[in-house]
């Protein structure tokens, strides 16, 4: 939640930044703001084994650019609760997963003046992984934590229509590849975390004539 | 006549097949514990028989491998568990002792008061020693 708020604080800072220092003419670089909220499909093999209660998350992006292409950060953190699998014993696993990924690319916008607008974006993925796993009698051997991180990358591919000359509607289908190196788990080895997250949402273009 | 000698004769072999049963000890498992069926304290008079019985407890130990598993992770947990079971066993299987063989000589469980005294008798299996029994001969 304080990362949410200060990601925030930190877009409206650069919205207001850029707006004062690019205002003055149309050819000039222009800020974008937005947030969007859908699912996230984990293309773990084994991923709905285990977690059954998914959430929606919600994703914050923000960047400055000119005319069709955009520099372009995104964040959102999806979580996840189920059951850990236990084998050979009569208890019950639970398990919480939370995934954080931030994300710094371009954003290619095929036309810049309409109000129906189609875009491509690639760009480089941080992903923070964190997982606890327990059992119903709090057997000590059986609970423990973990928290990995890991670098991947991301695509994405979506639609804007702006509704007003600022504002518009915007839905995207993102695709992230981010293999963990996992030594003791559901798979071992190279383990893809990454997923597709489709989503759709607001944003704000000021200047984006 | 003829037809009630088998019946006996079946019924006989019925009661030995279950006693053999309950003297069979368990194939897995550790001998923990020897006890003669028997008062710390017997008296027999100069010539007497008398046959004891044995029983034995055994332990079974199983080790249960639990695994609990996450995406990112996966802990194992060993739980030991201890099965007891007592069992009767053949005194044939079972060597047996006597403190004073000139008093009373015991063999397969079998006591035999030879002369007036007093001795004990024990029995051991597989390293485990019963309880001594305590002889006295008139």
């Amino acid at each position: 939640m304080k990362n949410s708020l200060l990601l925030i604080l930190c877009c409206l800072l650069i919205v207001n930044t850029s707006s004062n220092l690019f205002a003055q003419g149309d050819e000039m670089p222009g800020p974008l703001l937005g947030f969007s909220y859908g699912g996230f499909n984990s293309l773990h093999n084994g991923f709905d084994d285990i977690y059954s209660d998914n959430s929606m998350p919600i994703e914050y992006f923000f960047g400055v650019g000119y005319k069709r292409i955009y520099l372009i950060g995104k964040y959102k953190t999806y979580s996840a609760n189920g059951r850990s699998i236990v084998d050979n014993g009569d208890f019950i696993g639970s398990a919480d997963y939370s995934q954080e990924f931030f994300m710094f690319g371009l954003r290619f916008y095929d036309q810049n003046n309409n109000k129906l607008r189609y875009f491509l974006e690639f760009g480089a993925v941080s992903s923070l992984v964190s997982e606890t796993i327990t059992t119903d009698n709090r057997v000590p051997e059986l609970s423990s934590s973990e928290e990995m991180q890991e670098w991947g990358f991301g695509i994405s591919a979506g639609a804007t229509f702006m509704f007003t000359r600022f504002v518009g509607i915007s839905g995207s289908v993102e695709y992230t590849r981010l293999m963990f190196d996992i030594e003791n788990g559901y798979e071992t080895g190279d383990v893809n975390l990454g997923g597709f997250f489709i989503s759709a949402g607001l944003v704000f273009m000021p200047f984006s004539d | 006549m003829k037809r009630s000698k088998y019946f006996i004769l079946v019924i006989l072999l019925l009661v030995t097949s279950c006693d053999m049963e309950n003297l069979i000890p368990p194939t897995e498992g550790e001998l923990v514990k020897l006890e003669i069926d028997s008062p710390d304290s017997i008296t027999l008079n100069s010539g007497d028989i008398l046959q004891m019985e044995v029983r034995g407890v055994y332990v079974v130990s199983n080790t249960d491998v639990i695994t609990n598993t996450g995406i990112l992770q996966s802990n194992t947990y060993y739980n030991q568990t201890n099965d007891s079971s007592f069992v009767e066993i053949n005194p044939a299987t079972v060597a047996w002792y006597s403190g004073d063989q000139r008093i009373a000589r015991v063999n397969s469980g079998l006591i035999s008061a030879v002369s007036v005294g007093s001795t004990y008798i024990y029995a051991k299996k597989e390293n485990v020693v019963s309880q001594k029994i305590d002889l006295i001969i008139k």
